[in-house]
């Protein structure tokens, strides 16, 4: 999951090297948290958000298969 | 069993002349059939078209020579358990695919397999390359899961992966990706479901809104009602409330014979 979305922030950024992503593992729900440089934001975000959102979209598509929620916090 | 091929050129005679480089027949043999004059536009500028032509040819073995798409993904030994797929048609027009460079679609493959691999398991990604789009075709793995409620998930993977190609491309590319044919399902399904609200629309003489589709939904709906002459369609609202709405035109005239024209 964090691997996936590492990937994926990598790929849409300026510094990929600036990118770190961390998992805050609970019972039902992990919290991952994605940092960029600053510069990034707007690419990880996206014109209305509609880059996060699809990044959500993935995650909650890919933890339904272990019976869990995922929640993207993009953090500044 | 004679083959079609179609070239395009500036003008008939220079596709001719591709053709018959390609297909290594003489230019006065090949039988052909213009599909499309091209024009120049306005100074060259606006509105340049190709000339499109199809030819025939009835020769087996000149096949073989076609058959020779550049596979461009085989040299970078890293995603050899890909399989590509290069259809025809992108062959066809060499000057087309070789637009696309090997690497690009190296990454793509490889970035779309990491996508799905982090949702399903056991799905492996086909490339198809068209002369304005990339189509990915995902099969295997959880078809469900990967398409999503009204297919969310993939119109996401589809976005990122867009992102993520035009990212590493000087020109825009346009991609596709679709999973066991639910495109075309869904283009069905929007097109019935248009014809319904068209038919509503025209019934009680009262605009048919249709909410909660992407872009790519609305305009299959858009394009499908174009020639219906008795209803137009319009977009109205913005970002994610934007709904398209179908309205009943007014007959002009009763007496007119334009309205029993369509009927």
């Amino acid at each position: 999951m964090k691997e996936l979305i590492k990937f994926i922030a990598r790929e849409l950024v300026d510094f990929p090297d600036q990118v770190s992503v961390e998992e805050i593992e609970g019972n039902q729900t992990s919290v991952i948290e994605l940092k960029v440089a600053k510069e990034d934001l707007g690419k990880v975000i996206g014109k209305q958000g509609r880059t996060a959102r699809a990044m959500r979209t993935l995650l909650s598509a890919a933890s339904a298969k272990i019976k869990k929620r995922t929640v993207l916090e993009i953090i500044e | 069993m004679s083959k079609s091929y179609e070239f395009q050129g500036k003008n008939v005679d220079q596709a001719l002349e591709k053709a018959s480089d390609e297909l290594s027949i003489p230019a006065e043999k090949i039988k052909h059939e213009v599909m499309a004059y091209g024009s120049s536009g306005i100074f060259g500028l606006v509105g340049v078209k190709k000339a499109k032509i199809k030819v025939f040819v009835e020769d087996e073995t000149t096949k073989k020579k076609r058959v020779k798409p550049e596979k461009p993904i085989d040299k970078n030994g890293t995603v050899d358990n890909f399989e590509v797929t290069v259809s025809a048609e992108a062959s066809l027009g060499s000057e087309m695919s070789s637009k696309y460079d090997d690497d690009l679609l190296g990454s793509g493959i490889q970035g779309l397999q990491t996508i799905i691999n982090g949702i399903t398991v056991g799905a492996t990604v086909n490339l198809i390359q068209k002369k304005d789009k990339l189509i990915f075709t995902i099969s295997g793995g959880e078809s469900g899961v990967l398409i999503g409620k009204r297919g969310q998930t993939l119109e996401a993977i589809q976005y990122l992966l867009e992102k993520m190609i035009n990212k590493k491309s000087t020109n825009r590319v346009r991609i596709l990706v679709d999973v066991e044919g639910y495109l075309d399902k869904r283009k069905n399904n929007l097109q019935q479901m248009a014809s319904r609200m068209a038919e509503k629309a025209k019934r009680t003489k009262k605009p048919v809104t249709i909410g909660q589709m992407n872009a790519h939904d609305r305009r299959i709906v858009h394009i499908y009602l174009k020639d219906e002459t008795r209803v137009r369609t319009q977009s109205i609202g913005e970002g994610y409330y934007r709904k398209l709405m179908i309205f009943p035109k007014k007959p002009v005239g009763t007496n007119r014979k334009n309205n029993d024209a369509k009927g």
